[in-house]
């Protein structure tokens, strides 16, 4: 049973795909978390948003898989970013350095704000 | 009135782990310990398990390990034990982004975030006999006796082989 639940949502952004994600990703559901973001890549949307507000915990491997879908977006033209995640998954993401990669927002609203060039088109 | 202690037996398997933080959270928490510092000690035994079953017992999921955590004079306390293979931490390096990019993808970062999460880390490999982590978080400070089972940690190793 997988620890981690992604859900597709509705965005009001072309070549952009919003994953909610609730749950956690530690070592037991790292392989399995990184074949499925993986494979959200091959959806054809360029930009990816994660949004973690039901995120519960992420460890470095997790957190590496997310770093490893980001350079496959960067490198064909698209991008990721990360959206309202909980004081346990900032911490996370701050401590690991992931933060200085991939921007991070408190809210969709905020993030679609600052990323009004998401790939517009 | 006896001290707060958990003293947890696993076996090597990542299924067991969301467990395992569930137990450390709530013995940290009723340490009174912050929720930051509650968040970082579940993060850093969560790395410093997932460490011993990728590097200590590699597809094994029947390896022994010890998890204990105490209260010591205003510190937290927690030792992660096992008996398989011992390893040599490599240092990270995060000074890029391409380094940071590299260290997680890698799965390198376990270490560091420990060191991150925790006010002391130290790890000690003992060949045939058992290698732990041994990681140190202050919490409020408050004057308690020290049970006499546990020793201060030390690297050095007469004092550690004490722990035995």
């Amino acid at each position: 049973m997988a620890e981690f639940r992604i859900v597709t949502r509705p965005i009001e952004k072309r070549n952009t795909i919003l994953l909610e994600i609730s749950g956690w990703v530690d070592l037991a559901s790292s392989l399995l978390w990184e074949k499925t973001m993986r494979g959200y890549t091959k959806t054809g949307e360029e930009c990816m948003v994660l949004d973690l507000k039901y995120m519960e915990y992420i460890n470095t491997r997790g957190l590496g898989s997310i770093l490893v879908v980001q350079k496959y977006l960067d490198d064909h033209g698209g991008s990721l970013i990360l959206v309202g995640p909980t004081e346990r998954v900032q911490q996370s993401i701050e401590i690991t350095g992931v933060s200085r990669v991939i921007p991070t927002y408190e809210t969709l609203e905020e993030a679609l704000q600052e990323n009004s060039d998401l790939k517009q088109r | 009135m006896s001290l707060p202690e958990l003293f947890i037996k696993i076996p090597s398997s990542s299924k067991i782990l969301h467990k395992l933080r569930e137990q450390i959270r709530k013995f940290a928490a009723s340490l009174k310990l912050s929720n930051i510092q509650i968040d970082n000690v579940e993060l850093a035994v969560d790395e410093a398990v997932s460490n011993v079953i990728r590097h200590a017992y590699p597809r094994r999921s029947d390896g022994l390990i010890q998890v204990r955590a105490w209260q010591d004079l205003g510190k937290l306390v927690v030792a992660v034990r096992d008996y398989g293979k011992g390893y040599t931490p490599k240092p990270v390096n995060l000074a890029t982004i391409r380094k940071v990019r590299e260290e997680l993808s890698r799965g390198g970062m376990g270490r560091y975030l420990m060191k991150q999460c925790m006010d002391s880390v130290q790890y000690i490999s003992l060949p045939y006999q058992y290698n732990e982590t041994r990681m140190i978080i202050k919490i409020s400070p408050q004057v308690i006796n020290r049970p006499k089972e546990y020793p201060d940690f030390s690297p050095g190793l007469p004092e550690y082989s004490a722990l035995q």
